[in-house]
């Protein structure tokens, strides 16, 4: 009756010793594995400096951990006659940079909203948009098609979407609204503007829209 | 008087069969599997699951046993403390050997030595089946693969990363933003035992530089050092060791861990060096240029990519009526095969099913606690050649079991075995699937 009591220790030894012997690692090993990365992967941000790379906060007595830095102070800007600051601030848009407000109700909403990286890429945040007034995505293809405009020393992606708009956080679509919108992603960072309202009255203001893009400076001390 | 005749030694491989399929042996391995189990649970607790199923259950011989952690679990520590006592290594096999120690006994005892006759047929099914059912724990051992997907309204993707795994990969920066673009890789298995102190050189050909690893730590972040501080410095920054209990004293999950190591990219030609850490929770890889070519080098988890493309539509959550907690979040989504685009809805435990994978709801963000104003969804993607085998298994042993009870039943009741039974079977599989059929 001994010998059951020792079989599984005899079974399965070889196959122990086995498994160690084929694991060697040497002290200079040759790389081995390579993989091809996804089309739909974001370029990597390149030359961070390592404070950035590791996330290291700016120790200033003004700097709390708990709120987020004023990136509006990055950027100058000229709001259109007739729009002006909401009346009460959503908290919820925390994204925001700059938020603005048009129309008799209030009803249009113009924002600036500054991201570190790519934010998703170009072509998800187009979708987004389109997705939010009801259109079905576009291709890459067609994205890479849409108008460019001059934004900030370079050319930013133009987007122009009418129909049924839901906010962020909203239960319900509103009807024949018009979203205009102006994206420029890069690895380091996105800068967006975004319009959205009641078609007729973007129509009325698509002017002081192209004039408020093109307003939007970076915030640079005199020389 | 004749002398009775001497019986039969048996030949030695029928003394290996019939002791490969014994009683003897699995009433062994059974209790060895139970030991491990207990064991592999207590440790769990300091270690964390997957450093317990490794060491215990998917291992050929468990390496050490760690008594004092096993104490401690057990709250006996409060009444007499042992201490860090462990056991030395290769004193049990793991859980991998047993069950295919398990396996070879039941198919030698339960399938190929049994007694084949109506009696047994029965047994034997079920022997089959949970062989069947070992089978299907080793496939999605080998051949399954886990982990998360996390998309933003809008945003598309067809890899996902691994849950556990770590590796460190090295890109080559490309000017054509359109160009295909590849990296190596180096599994975490080939450097996660270089503590400080210990170094590994990895050299590609199509590579400037060779790179060098150590102090790869299993939970750290960088911290930044002041000019009086010794150690490793990169840049002012070191790693600082985190510790992996939390302040209840369980091990963290092994997902929460981010590791750390220290690299080295040394020139072929000049020998000329570049510092940098990388850590998995880095905003950005670390760029290294060599030559006017920039190469990006990051430790991250292990990227898998699947045979479809998943686009983030939109992404809701639903609540309990008149309260803020979550009923049910719901993805609607579009799996994009080549060009063929298909409007899908994944909910929680309602997954999305294609290619070998499936897709499951695992997480959601509503956009405003994590201030990046997106809805977005965490997929957890599973892909496991096996997925339905346990199930198939399980209806096959309850079958036979059921067979061979119903037979001995009518040979009690004197009444014919295999129409009773079989009849009977009937009756209640069709039972079983009216019953499923109203159910779903």
């Amino acid at each position: 009756m001994r010998t059951p009591v020792l079989a599984p220790l005899l079974l399965i030894l070889p196959l122990a010793l086995s498994s160690v012997s084929c694991r060697r690692v040497a002290e200079r090993m040759p790389i081995q594995e390579s993989r091809e990365i996804s089309e739909y992967t974001p370029p990597p941000a390149l030359d961070l400096p390592s404070a950035r790379r590791f996330r290291e906060k700016a120790q200033s007595p003004a700097s709390d951990a708990s709120t987020p830095p004023d990136l509006s102070r990055l950027l100058t800007w000229t709001v259109p006659a007739g729009w002006s600051k909401p009346s009460t601030p959503d908290q919820s848009m925390g994204m925001r940079t700059v938020d603005l407000r048009f129309g008799p109700q209030q009803e249009g909403e113009c924002y600036i909203s500054l991201l570190p990286g790519p934010a998703g890429g170009l072509e998800a945040n187009i979708n987004r948009w389109r997705s939010q007034m009801g259109q079905p995505p576009l291709t890459p293809e067609q994205i890479a098609n849409l108008p460019r405009k001059p934004f900030f020393n370079r050319k930013a992606t133009f987007v122009d979407v009418e129909g049924d708009f839901k906010a962020f956080g909203a239960d319900a679509a509103k009807a024949g609204y018009r979203l205009l919108g102006l994206i420029d992603s890069t690895a380091q960072a996105t800068i967006f503007v975004k319009l959205t309202g009641p078609k007729v009255l973007v129509e009325q203001n698509t002017a002081a829209f192209e004039a408020f893009c093109q307003s939007i400076r970076p915030n640079l001390p005199p020389e | 008087m004749s002398t009775p005749a001497a019986p039969l030694r048996p030949s030695l491989p029928s003394r290996i069969v019939a002791f490969l399929s014994g009683y003897g042996l699995a009433s062994v391995l059974l209790a060895l599997l139970l030991l491990i189990t207990f064991l592999g649970t207590l440790e769990q607790a300091e270690y964390g699951l997957v450093a317990s199923q490794k060491r215990y259950f998917e291992s050929l011989f468990v390496d050490r046993i760690d008594l004092g952690a096993c104490w401690r679990a057990l709250a006996l520590d409060a009444y007499l403390p042992i201490g860090n006592l462990t056991l030395p290594a290769f004193l049990l096999p793991g859980g991998y050997a047993l069950m295919a120690a398990l396996f070879v006994n039941m198919f030698l005892g339960g399938i190929v030595r049994i007694r084949k006759s109506p009696r047994t047929i029965g047994v034997v099914i079920s022997h089959f089946a949970i062989l069947f059912m070992i089978a299907a724990g080793a496939v999605a051992h080998h051949f399954g693969t886990e982990g998360i997907l996390h998309l933003r309204e809008g945003q598309t993707n067809n890899e996902f990363v691994s849950f556990h795994d770590r590796v460190i990969e090295i890109e080559k920066v490309q000017a054509d933003p359109k160009a295909k673009r590849s990296a190596l890789v180096i599994d975490g298995a080939l450097y996660q035992d270089l503590a400080p102190g210990k170094a590994r050189t990895f050299t590609h050909e199509s590579l400037p530089f060779d790179l060098t690893l150590t102090h790869w730590l299993r939970h750290a972040r960088p911290a930044r050092l002041g000019p009086e501080a010794s150690g490793e410095k990169v840049d002012g920054f070191g790693l600082q060791k985190l510790p992996h209990l939390n302040a209840a004293g369980a091990a963290m999950p092994d997902e929460q861990l981010l590791n750390a190591c220290i690299a080295t990219a040394r020139d072929k030609k000049t020998g000329a060096e570049q510092k940098g850490i990388l850590w998995e929770m880095a905003a950005a890889p670390w760029t290294v240029t060599f030559g006017g070519e920039k190469y990006v080098i990051d430790l991250a988890r292990r990227s898998y990519r699947m045979p479809f493309a998943v686009r983030l539509d939109r992404t809701e959550r639903e609540e309990h009526p008149g309260t803020s907690r979550a009923r049910r979040f719901t993805s609607w989504v579009t799996k994009i095969s080549g060009t063929q685009e298909e409007k899908r809805v994944i909910t929680m435990n309602e997954p999305m099913r294609g290619g070998g994978y499936a897709v499951f709801q695992q997480t959601f963000d509503d956009g405003v606690e994590s201030r990046s104003g997106v809805k977005a969804s965490g997929f957890q993607i599973v892909r496991n050649p096996s997925d339905h085998w346990p199930l198939i298994a399980c209806v096959v042993v309850a079958e036979g079991l059921l067979l061979h009870f119903l037979m001995m039943l009518a040979r009690f009741l004197k009444l014919p075995a295999w129409t009773f039974a079989l009849s009977l079977i009937l009756a209640f599989n069709a039972a079983f699937a009216v019953a499923i059929w109203k159910l779903l």
